[in-house]
């Protein structure tokens, strides 16, 4: 039905992150809500995707799938999750857990309740090392050290000893960082990790990220809600709307959006170039994700929307150019 | 002697003169509060003796049987109200709910003398009734200490396990929980090592509520079991009418209750970090 | 779903428990004190359904009157609760400043004190009567009516209508008692059946002590208290006046329980 977007260098590596029809239902009262609807991509060793999307899209479903953590009722993932080839949705429990922090890691929004309130920093990191790599108190403390000092955390030390509510909101997560990379994974997954932060501090774990991932060649998945951020740090950069992937492609690609939605998100955002114009705001709301419109999700908020819009779902297609978009009138620019 | 029925008018006099009770209340409240600050509680009317040296006599009993009541009641309520809200909506939340409902609504009294029929006088397990200090006989210590401490330890449990329940599932709700799982922590360790930590902090409050049900259920339980502590002591004075040792036990167990609520504070104090820092 | 099925039972069983009250002076004040002694602590028959006692008389009658004296306990004593506690909560919370201090810091001693300690000593100190009873109980249950009301009238305080009622020209206690207090009604109705229950067992407690009726009243704490003696050879006397100081209290706790889940929806433990 359609081609899957993989990075077309040419070679047919085995990618470490293949997601094939990935399904995540949850069974509501209201009826079956869709959050993630026949969604697949690839990923090979150390390169980083964006997933990009409003609220409610279903980007942080991806994750928390990868990861076995959907809330099992009443979630019901299917399809296929293939890490290094083996298959994580038909793994048992007891399996999955070697598998997260080890090879898989994940870093949240809100560092302050994503940390235990009751057990100091250093305790908190400390406790990756003795679990997965069965360590003494004493090596798990210097390794923590070790990796806070890594992600930039001054005085690890010291810090090690305090609690969280102790620390400003970038250390917090820059401790986040640290637990997610201790065991150094193959991948990391970062679930919109600087949006509860300010925007200077913002920056700095930005350029955190993209230092650690160099140096430890990591994989990375990155969420967010804002373009900006993202391009700033991905190779590629996949647009959900309502569930589905609606456009695949690399950075520079994008900024030439092939789909409306798309189109429509950078378009929203606020740049200095257009400070004197309105801010052009997409009209409408994301749709109901019990029951979606008929066809192309997308088509009530569409412009460019026609009669076979509301009766088709369009799939995912590859154009030239390694862009892949789901769409049956993609937006066409003029040659610049 | 104390009887308002048979008094010689002369005797009453002179006896009223001695205890001082011809002064205005007030007056005779200061003055014995006077003495207390000097140590003196004052003279039991029915033996003679020192008021002090009859609740030294007595208040460990009670604190024995408290402090095993306490710690039994919480080693019945953790597990329980954990399983009732880990598998939350299944017969065992059920039966713990119930379990609950029915330590508020038996009366402690009732309970204890069912306690005495089955095991005490069909099954022949325990005494019900005496005493056996710790240092003289060990085992019949214990063995006297049984049934009391499970009347009063179930009745803690009750209604602690509801308590714990509520707080688990408040807990389990939070973030740093799937911070925990994503990890790659067993599922159990997360339970046992981050979750409890911070619902123990909620228990040793509810705990410090039950102090003073401890205390209540203490009068009733030390009666039918015939277990000598504070408690029975402040109802043996008041059918006595030993106003001395009333006011004595009373201002003991007073200050005892004060005393445990303000360690309560200090221990809720060191385990919940963020209140460290006011 | 069970939540509703054991309010429901709540509710048949206080209504059968106060029927029984209602009646039970004309069914049954004769039998309860009719001894027998030849026919004492005889098992449940076909004269005596749950048997006798040790002075031979019919302990379903006592039990049926037991019920009645239970009853007028804990409607005395919650009523003086309610009569004292509410205006004095609303007062507070209305008036605030040093008169609602001085309330809160009252109250707060008072609950210091474990109940039934100071029921105890408050009845050691009158003697035992009727009146004593009610007041130990009533003392017990003051602080509950007292900071619901204050609570809900401080929400209450600051709304709309209060101020509009305020710019009519309307007096405090008029505001107080027409506007605020018909909202806060939920709140107190709770706390009525569960002080219902809370009264009924103080008041078991205190007649087992032997602090409570003298004989020969059927209270049942009383009946319990009397019955100790001869539980080896008669149990039945022990356990039928336990099962019903059980059964109302739990009937009294079920039916608080599902008004407190009706009146406040935040209830996602189910």
């Amino acid at each position: 039905m359609f081609s899957i977007p993989g990075n077309m260098k040419g070679e047919m590596e085995a990618p470490l992150l293949d997601i094939q029809n990935l399904r995540v239902e949850l069974l509501l009262r209201r009826g079956i809500l869709t959050a993630v609807d026949d969604v697949s991509f690839r990923l090979r060793e150390k390169e980083s995707l964006g997933i990009v999307g409003e609220t409610g899209c279903g980007k942080s479903m991806i994750a928390l799938s990868i990861m076995g953590l959907v809330p099992s009722p009443p979630g019901r993932a299917s399809g296929r999750i293939l890490f290094e080839g083996v298959d994580l949705i038909r793994k048992k429990e007891r399996e999955l857990r070697r598998i997260r922090g080890r090879e898989i890691a994940i870093i949240f929004q809100e560092p302050l309740t994503a940390l235990n309130p009751a057990f100091i920093i250093g305790e908190q990191v400390a406790e990756c090392y003795r679990v997965h790599f069965g360590h003494s108190k004493r090596t798990a403390r210097e390794g923590a050290e070790h990796i806070l000092d890594l992600v930039r955390v001054p005085s690890p030390k010291q810090v090690m000893k305090l609690y969280p509510h102790e620390l400003s909101g970038g250390m917090r997560q820059r401790v986040m960082i640290a637990i997610a990379l201790a065991c150094q994974p193959k991948l990391l997954i970062a679930d919109e990790p600087t949006t509860a932060l300010d925007v200077t501090v913002q920056a700095q774990i930005l350029e955190l990220l993209e230092e650690l991932r160099e140096k430890m060649k990591l994989a990375m998945i990155f969420i967010s809600h804002n373009l900006g951020v993202v391009a700033h740090l991905c190779d590629r950069i996949a647009v959900m709307y309502a569930g589905a992937l609606v456009e695949v492609t690399d950075v520079e690609s994008l900024l030439q959006p092939l789909h409306p939605y798309t189109l429509g998100l950078l378009d929203a955002m606020p740049l200095p170039e257009h400070r004197d114009e309105y801010l052009k705001a997409l009209p409408g709301n994301i749709c109901d994700l019990i029951y979606p419109p008929s066809g192309c999700k997308f088509h009530p908020r569409c412009f460019k929307a026609q009669e076979i819009c509301a009766q088709e779902r369009p799939g995912l297609e590859m154009k030239p150019l390694d862009h892949a978009v789901a769409c049956f009138f993609p937006v066409y620019h003029e040659p610049s | 002697m104390l009887g308002p029925d048979q008094r010689d008018p002369e005797q009453y006099e002179a006896l009223r003169k001695e205890l001082g009770f011809d002064q205005p209340l007030y007056v005779q409240y200061l003055s014995w509060l006077d003495r207390v600050a000097h140590g003196d509680l004052g003279q039991s009317l029915r033996s003679k003796r020192p008021v002090l040296n009859v609740i030294l006599e007595r208040y460990p009993a009670t604190v024995y049987l408290a402090v095993t009541s306490l710690l039994l009641g919480i080693l019945i309520a953790i597990p329980a109200g954990t399983l009732a809200a880990v598998k939350q909506n299944t017969g065992y939340d059920y039966g713990a709910m119930i379990f609950a409902l029915f330590g508020i609504s038996v009366p402690n009294f009732w309970f204890a003398l069912l306690l005495i029929l089955t095991f005490g006088i069909y099954l022949h397990w325990f005494p019900t009734i005496g005493y056996v200090a710790p240092g003289v006989d060990l085992i019949r210590f214990f063995q006297c200490l049984v049934l009391p401490a499970a009347v009063l330890g179930t009745d803690v449990a009750s209604a602690t396990t509801r308590y714990i329940r509520a707080e688990m599932l408040e807990q389990l709700r939070l973030d740093y929980v799937r911070t925990a799982r994503a990890k790659g922590l067993p599922s159990r360790f997360v339970l046992y090592k981050h979750v409890l930590k911070n619902s123990l902090t909620s228990a040793i409050t509810i705990v410090g509520l039950h102090i003073g049900r401890l205390l209540g259920g203490s009068t009733v339980v030390e009666t039918i079991f015939g277990w000598p502590g504070l408690a029975k002591l402040v109802l043996d004075s008041v059918y006595a009418r030993d106003y001395p040792v009333l006011q004595g036990a009373v201002l003991f167990l007073a200050l005892g209750y004060v005393i445990i609520n303000l360690l309560i504070d200090l221990i809720y104090k060191w385990l919940n970090p963020r209140m460290r820092l006011g | 779903m069970l939540r509703n099925r054991l309010a429901t039972l709540g509710l048949f069983i206080v209504v059968v428990i106060t029927l029984l009250a209602l009646a039970a002076p004309w069914l049954a004040s004769e039998n309860a004190f009719r001894m027998n002694l030849a026919d004492r602590l005889a098992g449940p028959s076909h004269g005596h359904i749950l048997g006798t006692d040790t002075y031979g008389r019919d302990i379903f009658a006592r039990i049926l009157l037991g019920a009645s004296i239970a009853m007028q306990v804990a409607l005395t004593a919650v009523s003086v609760a309610f009569i004292i506690g509410v205006p004095l909560g609303g007062i507070a919370g209305y008036m605030g400043g040093l008169f609602d201090t001085a309330v809160m810091r009252l109250i707060d001693a008072l609950l210091a004190f474990p109940g039934r300690l100071l029921a105890i000593a408050l009845v050691a100190a009158t003697g035992t009567s009727f009146l004593t009873l009610c007041a130990a109980v009533a003392v017990n249950a003051i602080p509950g009516y007292t900071r619901v009301i204050r609570a809900a009238v401080l929400m209450q305080k600051d709304k709309e209508y209060v101020e509009a009622a305020r710019m009519n020209g309307e007096s405090g206690a008029r505001i107080l008692f027409s506007e605020i207090f018909p909202n806060c009604l939920a709140p107190v109705l709770v706390l009525v059946t569960l002080d219902f229950a809370h009264a009924i067992l103080l008041e078991s407690s205190l007649s087992f002590l032997g602090l409570g009726f003298p004989p020969p009243a059927p209270s049942w704490g009383l009946m319990l208290s009397e019955a100790r003696g001869y539980m080896e050879i008669a149990p039945h006397v022990a356990i039928f006046p336990g099962l019903a100081i059980s059964l109302t209290i739990l009937g009294f706790n079920l039916l608080g329980d599902g008004l407190r889940d009706v009146f406040d929806p935040r209830q996602y433990e189910r």
